[in-house]
């Protein structure tokens, strides 16, 4: 997510010692104008997860799987976050933000605006589960472009670039040279 | 400075609506535009704008009739706009070997030369593509649009253009088109813009004003806005904060945090 630094209120908590749930409610209570990050080296990339906090609601989220380029956005994202928190190796920082500085973030970040209900947002402490990352990793193969061009019958605009015209301009000129030879 | 070009291969797609409000949206943003119609069969962008009398145009400059300065007129928002004429008989004698230089120089006479370029890729099409020194190409989440924007970036990389991203436009929500992300890598681009098939995009059409003026609410317009956005630098560069550390640099801080426990 494009997000301000804003100003550092918390940085490198464990995230295997913390309570998330209790973090989270934290922040609510304390109507936080800000965002707490998450990120982790449990699976086999790197991966972060942002929760962005508007006078202690939540209403943004999004969680990013590095090694992928694949990012997430609400209810998906909020689900790794939560599994993120249950990682061994992971770190969490929170910043604050100016009301204007949050704003100007959602408007740029609509995609992760995500403004969940309380059972949403219901925390169960879990080990840390490795299938979040291999459901990326099975889209990643579903969106590979040698099987989408297949899938789409597209295989052959790929293997023939359109020529431009001066090639065609060879073409035709080759063609009539061809042809004066006979 | 910057030339973009706007383009798709395939026909009604969108190309000649997101040229002009793409403009609007970045003459919004303090940038000096020039929308230049490239479609020279098939005129369309001062009808967009409902402005009849353009005696001179983008024909008149390429036939070397008059200077390309003497073909540029003022638009909605502060933008310029060089039409094309709609002269059939006149755009059959045209010659685009002047069409490269009339860029460059429009160029310098703004930050955005916009280029709506014609459908297909003759060499009206194969013309305006090269002229530009970027692309985005626009696409309708359909195979044959597909097939045909893949065209237009093979074109583009042979020629050295450089694609920004596609514009997603028309997009109804049904299971048999193409999803985003799929588009994204057949086309090896980012997704500049997703856009959903527009009501309001017609009937600004139809009243012959452009849709960030007649609904700049609706989101084609947002979409056009987010798009200026970011050729203009993106949140960072409209934020008053600092922006956030690079992802390198972030990710060496995560990584010393997680290994120094």
């Amino acid at each position: 997510m494009n997000l301000p630094a804003g100003k550092a209120l918390k940085t490198g908590l464990d995230a295997a010692s913390i309570d998330f749930s209790s973090l989270v409610a934290e922040l609510s209570n304390k109507k936080l104008i800000g965002f707490a990050c998450v990120t982790i080296g449990d699976g086999s990339g790197i991966e972060e997860g942002v929760l962005v906090f508007d006078e202690g609601k939540t209403v943004a989220s999004d969680y990013e799987y590095l090694k992928y380029g694949v990012t997430l956005f609400g209810k998906e994202a909020f689900k790794r976050i939560v599994n993120a928190s249950n990682a061994k190796y992971g770190t969490i920082d929170v910043y604050q933000l100016t009301s204007e500085q949050l704003h100007l973030a959602l408007s740029f970040n609509e995609q992760a605006i995500w403004v969940p209900s309380p059972n949403d947002l219901r925390v169960d402490k879990k080990s840390f589960d490795k299938s979040f990352e291999q459901q990326v990793i099975d889209e990643a193969k579903n969106l590979d472009k040698s099987e989408l061009l297949k899938k789409y019958k597209l295989s052959d605009v790929e293997e023939k670039r359109p020529k431009t015209q001066d090639e065609r301009e060879l073409d035709d000129a080759d063609l009539l040279n061809n042809i004066k030879k006979r | 400075m910057r030339s973009i070009v706007v383009s798709s291969g395939k026909g009604g797609v969108g190309k000649t609506s997101i040229s002009l409000n793409l403009g609007i949206a970045l003459a919004r943003l303090g940038k000096k535009v020039i929308v230049v119609d490239a479609d020279v069969s098939m005129a369309n962008i001062g009808i967009l704008m409902g402005i009849e009398r353009t005696p001179l145009t983008l024909h008149n400059a390429l036939m070397g009739e008059v200077p390309v300065d003497d073909a540029i007129y003022e638009g909605p928002a502060g933008i310029k706009f060089v039409p094309s004429g709609l002269s059939i008989a006149r755009a059959s004698k045209i010659s685009f070997s002047r069409f490269e230089p009339i860029i460059k120089e429009l160029e310098e006479k703004a930050d955005f030369v916009i280029i709506d370029s014609p459908s297909g890729l003759a060499i009206d099409a194969e013309t305006a593509l090269k002229s530009a020194k970027e692309l985005i190409i626009v696409a309708i989440p359909e195979p044959t649009s597909v097939a045909d924007a893949l065209k237009i970036k093979q074109m583009a990389e042979k020629y050295s253009v450089k694609t920004l991203g596609f514009v997603v436009n028309r997009i109804i929500g049904e299971g048999h088109e193409i999803k985003t992300k799929e588009l994204a890598s057949l086309l090896e681009a980012n997704v500049l813009a997703e856009i959903a098939e527009d009501i309001q995009v017609r009937r600004a059409g139809s009243s012959q004003q452009p849709v960030m003026s007649k609904y700049p609410n609706s989101s084609f317009a947002r979409a056009m806005n987010k798009i200026a956005l970011d050729l203009c630098g993106g949140a960072s560069a409209v934020a008053q904060g600092k922006p956030k550390k690079g992802l390198l640099e972030s990710i060496v801080d995560k990584l010393k945090q997680i290994f120094k426990r």
